[in-house]
């Protein structure tokens, strides 16, 4: 007799994102933002990163 | 990236794979804050250059915390922060002395005083000031 086991499947990629300006800054300050993404999985198989500010896409 | 008033910008990013699989990353936050003053002075009302000299500040978008305050004899101390966070209800009652679990008295001095910032941005500040005065 032989069972089926479904497996777990593909998994997605897992990206961190980090900034150094993250954090708390002065009303009126003006920062640059930098955003570090790394990969933590499937590092060789990423087809491309966007980037979002409050849910929109933004230009890098 | 700047702002003129207290509000928080969140950043993510999402990452696609070669198989069209996509996962998105924690969200990193920028928060703008006004800076809130608090410290000692021996005059019953302040003025803005003597709000921006009191001893101590922080970026806060809260007026509820903890206020620390140094030793100085024969004075007052203040609690100064901007308006758009609010009027503490009762500041007769509200303001606890965590030693000793009593209320300190403060009152707010009438009529708001205008601080700007050293970037250029002016926001009006409530002054709380303690009813005695204070070690």
């Amino acid at each position: 007799m032989y069972k089926w086991t479904q497996g777990s499947g593909p998994t997605p990629p897992s990206v961190l994102l980090s900034s150094p300006q993250a954090g708390n800054h002065e009303v009126g300050d003006t920062i640059n933002v930098v955003l570090n993404a790394s990969y933590t999985k499937h590092t060789n198989n990423i087809a491309g990163i966007t980037y979002h500010q409050d849910g929109a896409s933004i230009q890098t | 990236m700047t702002s003129n008033i207290p509000t928080t910008f969140n950043f993510d990013a999402k990452a696609t794979d070669v198989n069209s699989l996509s996962g998105t990353s924690n969200v990193v936050q920028v928060n703008f804050e006004p800076m809130t003053y608090r410290g000692s002075n021996a005059v019953d009302s302040l003025l803005e250059a003597d709000i921006l000299a009191l001893a101590n500040s922080r970026l806060s978008s809260n007026r509820i915390g903890n206020y620390l305050f140094s030793m100085a004899l024969g004075t007052y101390k203040y609690i100064c922060y901007p308006t758009v966070l609010g009027l503490i209800p009762d500041p007769t009652s509200d303001i606890i002395d965590m030693g000793t679990g009593f209320p300190v008295p403060f009152q707010l001095q009438v009529g708001t005083i205008s601080v700007t910032n050293s970037f250029g941005v002016t926001l009006d500040y409530n002054v709380y000031r303690s009813i005695n005065i204070l070690g």
